[in-house]
């Protein structure tokens, strides 16, 4: 077996240097190496530890989930579980707690992603004309997206201390006002000052990402269409909406879907700030879930609304995937 | 004459504008890092001053460093490498393994099997934290370093096999087939070919996981025992019986945060890649 695969290379080989350089039968030949390579090594079985370990931690907890939800099941009471049927459904979506978190977390979302873009196509436009020291300070910008959800949600409990922290104070001495940041009182924008906070933070932590995904976009614009708009001294909208805007969209739309496939699964930092209080105000998809699952130790229930969300999120990434998928090939293409 | 006059004046705008430019996007720049500043500033300073000089020290101290210390932030941090270079060993050699033979070989259902690892991105970790913590406490695997250590390998699977898949891509298949032409074994072509000239590739990929992992909370939280609790759980517990004492918190997140920090500098280059899961290249 062995030899008569030497054998067959070699004679693959004579006869490759037989045919010299540019071969016409070049796709015939690479198809017989592909079969000889195939003899060698299954591919499956370079695939197959990396599918097992997501079959038993990712594939089976998600099927087992489904199950679960059809219970009433629980690990803190010994108590068997109890088939329900579809009770766990039911009671979720005729419940208005729910809804009210869904609601909020649309709030949440479209509140964060609206000031992540329009921050981050500020400090883009800003970067457009390259300079000394610009990879420097898109480095250091991208600091607060690196580091830790949990650190950076823990400095800003500091800096947003309605008593004492520097923001209030300054505040204070500057207008004469102390915001209560982590209070259900309504801020300017219309929405309470707790949810407003977890926004902000949210939205210091994200932007970086989306400037970083805008400005690759832009150094696409190839450099003569750069300056020829200079030299015709084009202003500034129509440079945005002719030179810039063409660029930057595949990528924008990118960051879109990156940016709403994550903001629905904000945790860390709303546990840390505020813990879905006061009350239930910052009460996001996800820790709403935490809560029902972790608090009141209702796996049936939990699993149903993370199920729930799952379907919702699972549908969106199939019809937004393949958008991405069209938008990269094009851009390779 | 007066052309030359306009003309100059219009490069002086010129200047002007830039320059106004640079100044604003380093003003941007320096209000934006304040938070990050101030972990820094609150670590060094002594107790007293907490709430007073916001942004400057007077007397440096490094008795935040030693009490976080006497609190348990050494072993928090040793947890935190241990279950970071578990877990990202594990799933960085099941992810080389499995994304040549995506790059490479015509497997049957390929794209679709590409295509749910990208999706478990996308999941939410809490639906998928429910199952998998009561899978673990009744494996007894809640609260050991080998849970962790799977959750990770599995969380930062995904990530692994696309970045690698997207640096494998990039090596030319002539490469390989000169290599099975000449009579070397995949294996070698493997290890000898291919992934040393992947490696900062490979290195890169590692780094994202790594962060990841280093940076993750609610698998912690919820997977992690007391004796297991890794940085970012030992956060979101120190608070004291009078509030916070924020010396020790920021002493903590200084330690915590460095590592990134000096990682983010290099992976500059690969940052694109990294965050679009090699979607994307440049």
């Amino acid at each position: 077996m062995e030899k008569e695969l030497k054998y067959k290379r070699k004679n693959l080989k004579t006869k490759i240097e037989e045919w010299g350089e540019d071969l016409e039968d070049k796709p015939r030949v690479l198809e017989k190496i592909t079969r000889v390579k195939k003899k060698e090594i299954n591919p499956w079985f370079m695939i197959l530890p990396a599918f097992l370990l997501l079959l038993i931690l990712n594939i089976f907890p998600l099927i087992w989930s489904l199950g679960i939800s059809f219970y009433r099941f629980s690990i803190i009471i010994k108590e068997i579980p109890r088939y329900v049927g579809g009770l766990n459904y039911i009671n979720i979506l005729t419940n208005p707690e729910t809804w009210d978190r869904v609601i909020r977390t649309g709030i949440y979302v479209v509140y964060s992603i609206s000031l992540q873009f329009g921050l981050s196509l500020l400090v883009t436009l800003l970067l457009f004309e390259t300079f000394r020291g610009k990879r420097i300070i898109i480095t250091l910008f991208m600091i607060p997206f690196m580091i830790a959800p949990v650190a950076s949600a823990l400095i800003f409990r500091y800096l947003l201390d309605e008593n004492l922290g520097p923001v209030n104070s300054i505040l204070n001495s500057l207008i004469g006002y102390k915001p209560l940041w982590f209070s259900t009182d309504i801020s300017p924008l219309g929405i309470p000052y707790a949810l407003l906070t977890v926004i902000l933070v949210e939205t210091w932590i994200w932007t970086p990402f989306v400037t970083f995904l805008l400005l690759a976009g832009m150094s696409a614009i190839p450099q003569d269409l750069v300056e020829q708009s200079r030299a015709d001294g084009l202003k500034f909208r129509y440079k945005f909406r002719y030179v810039i805007l063409p660029y930057i969209k595949p990528m924008m739309a990118i960051a879109l879907i990156f940016r709403f496939m994550d903001s629905l699964k904000t945790f860390d930092s709303v546990y840390i700030l505020t813990a879905g209080g006061p009350g239930s105000t910052t009460e996001l998809i996800s820790v709403y879930i935490y809560r029902v699952a972790f608090e009141r130790w209702d796996f049936g229930s939990a699993t149903a609304i993370s199920y729930l969300v799952l379907v919702i999120v699972i549908f969106m990434t199939n019809v937004f995937m393949r958008y991405i998928i069209g938008v990269s090939s094009v851009e390779k293409g | 004459m007066k052309k030359a006059n306009t003309y100059s004046k219009a490069l002086l705008q010129y200047r002007i504008k830039r320059y106004l430019r640079f100044a604003l996007i380093l003003f941007i720049l320096i209000v934006y890092l304040i938070p990050v500043y101030e972990m820094f500033v609150l670590a060094f300073k002594s107790r007293t001053e907490m709430y007073s000089n916001y942004f400057i020290i007077t007397q440096p101290t490094l008795d935040n460093f030693k009490e976080a210390y006497e609190h348990g932030a050494y072993s928090a941090i040793v947890n935190s490498v241990i279950v970071t270079a578990g877990g990202v060993s594990i799933s960085l050699i099941l992810a080389l393994l499995a994304s040549y033979a995506f790059s490479r070989y015509p497997v049957k259902g390929k794209n679709l099997l590409m295509f749910y690892i990208l999706s478990t991105r996308m999941m939410p970790p809490i639906a998928l934290i429910i199952p998998v913590y009561i899978m673990f406490f009744k494996l007894g695997l809640k609260g050991t370093y080998g849970g962790l250590v799977l959750a990770y390998a599995m969380m930062t699977l995904p990530l692994s096999v696309w970045m690698i898949k997207s640096f494998i891509d990039d090596v030319p298949v002539d490469i390989d087939q000169a290599a099975l032409l000449d009579g070397h074994s995949t294996t070698y072509i493997l290890f000898k070919i291919v992934f040393p000239m992947i490696a900062p590739g490979i290195a890169a990929s590692a780094s994202f996981a790594a962060i990841t992992v280093w940076n993750e909370f609610l698998f912690a939280l919820l997977l992690s025992g007391i004796e297991t609790k890794p940085t970012s759980v030992l956060l979101s517990s120190i608070r004291g019986e009078r509030g916070f004492n924020w010396g020790r918190v920021a002493a903590i997140e200084v330690v915590y945060i460095l590592p990134i920090i000096a990682l983010i500098f290099w992976l500059q280059k690969y940052m694109l890649r990294g965050l679009t899961f090699g979607t994307v290249r440049k």
